[in-house]
């Protein structure tokens, strides 16, 4: 698997709890990533095929909701193990710098304190 | 349906066939939901979002797809390989119009072209320190030095030939499909940039380019331009030999610009025959296998989803 990126990490977050369907996405992911994420369909769309053509989502299913056709996603048994690992990762980065932080004396909470 | 819905209706088109018949009302149904929430501006920015992934499809250069990844490793290093020839280009003359018996008054020669020359260094520059400003720069560069070409009066020395291979390099940033994502790409673009610098430099000393007087000048960067194609044609074959087939195809293609500005300036600055005939059949060989695997790409994403 190459490098995870940020849009690719939270669509496969998104998709951890659940199908979801394209716009169902885009909301999810704008949630998850606190409003700094804002997937636009056409890349939507772009990495939803790239993730199923290396088997790490797949189609659960459609409806037709109002006239709309919507075509849900959820994770593969691969794309699972690619999230978990890769969160392991991310937290692990994230677990070491606040040590480190807090090893310097600069814990977040001085850091945050000091900029406001 | 809202006159919004229309507009997207019409953008989908940009889509292939096969995969609108597959994928359309799909993504339609999810520009219809999100619309509402989108003002004119970010409305915008969807629309050509879907225009450029939608062309992206139809020629064969997604991130996905072979060409589409050989374009991504290959924008950087042809950014960095654009500022190593901007920084030698006004050594061959451009700077320097006075040796030639020329006035050396204000003009193309001794202020535009070495002007042009630093945008594509500064350009090049904040291209490799902010990737995601690639595209952007590449356009700004490229933008420029059209212009300069079409909207400048004629100067005496003409429009150097030169600029067409720095435009040429910069194309892999406007058309790839995503920015280098790690810092490793940086580093090989730079050594990429220096390998072409070196070479030029080389090649600059080596060609004797004060001793040509009268027939100096532009003709002598096009004497060392093989140089670099000989240097970038044995980095791709290292890389293709040790099995890194996107980024030694990439280097190919960037290496074809080297061989082909000597080939159209035929007469007294001809370049001379320092590229073996082995060389150029290196290069078609990626070049046809290249086109061979685009091909391929092109003919499957018109016809099924990836």
């Amino acid at each position: 698997m190459d490098e995870v990126r940020e849009p690719t990490f939270l669509m496969l977050a998104a998709l951890a709890e659940g199908p979801r369907h394209g716009y169902g996405l885009i909301q999810d992911v704008e949630r998850l990533s606190n409003g700094k994420t804002k997937l636009r369909p056409g890349t939507l769309y772009a990495t939803l095929d790239r993730l199923t053509s290396k088997g790490l989502i797949e189609t659960s299913g459609e409806e037709v909701v109002e006239g709309r056709l919507r075509r849900y996603y959820r994770l593969t048994s691969a794309g699972t193990a690619v999230l978990e690992s890769e969160s392991k990762q991310r937290l692990m980065v994230a677990t070491e710098a606040l040590r480190r932080l807090r090893v310097s004396g600069a814990t977040p909470g001085r850091l945050a304190g000091g900029l406001s | 349906m809202t006159g919004g819905s229309d507009r997207f209706d019409s953008l989908i088109g940009a889509y292939p066939k096969a995969y609108r018949e597959q994928r359309g009302e799909e993504i339609l149904g999810t520009l219809r939901e999100d619309a509402p929430t989108l003002g004119t501006y970010e409305s915008l920015r969807v629309g050509i979002d879907i225009v450029a992934q939608g062309l992206r499809m139809r020629l064969g250069i997604a991130p996905d797809q072979l060409m589409g990844r050989v374009l991504v490793a290959a924008a950087l290093p042809g950014m960095m390989m654009a500022a190593a020839a901007a920084m030698v280009m006004p050594l061959f003359g451009h700077v320097l119009p006075d040796y030639r018996g020329l006035p050396g008054s204000w003009g193309p020669a001794t202020a535009v072209w070495p002007g042009l020359c630093g945008i594509w260094i500064l350009g090049s520059l904040v291209a490799l320190v902010f990737p995601r400003r690639l595209r952007l720069m590449a356009a700004v560069c490229i933008a420029v030095t059209v212009l300069a070409n079409f909207l400048l009066p004629p100067a005496y020395f003409g429009f150097p030939s030169g600029f067409w291979l720095l435009v040429w390099l910069a194309v892999p940033s406007l058309l790839a499909p995503r920015t280098p994502p790690r810092w490793s790409h940086r580093g090989f673009a730079v050594l990429t940039g220096g390998l072409v610098l070196g070479a030029l430099v080389i090649a600059a000393v080596r060609t004797q380019w004060y001793s040509s007087g009268a027939s100096g000048s532009y003709g002598d960067i096009v004497r060392c331009v093989p140089y670099v194609a000989v240097t970038l044609i044995v980095l791709s074959a290292t890389l293709l030999v040790t099995r890194r087939w996107v980024t030694g195809s990439a280097i190919a293609l960037l290496a074809t610009p080297w061989l082909l500005l000597p080939a159209a300036n035929t007469g007294p600055f001809t370049a001379p025959t320092t590229i073996t005939p082995l060389a150029v059949a290196a290069v078609c060989a990626i070049a046809v296998g290249l086109l061979g695997v685009w091909a391929a790409d092109l003919w499957k994403s018109h016809r099924t989803l990836p």
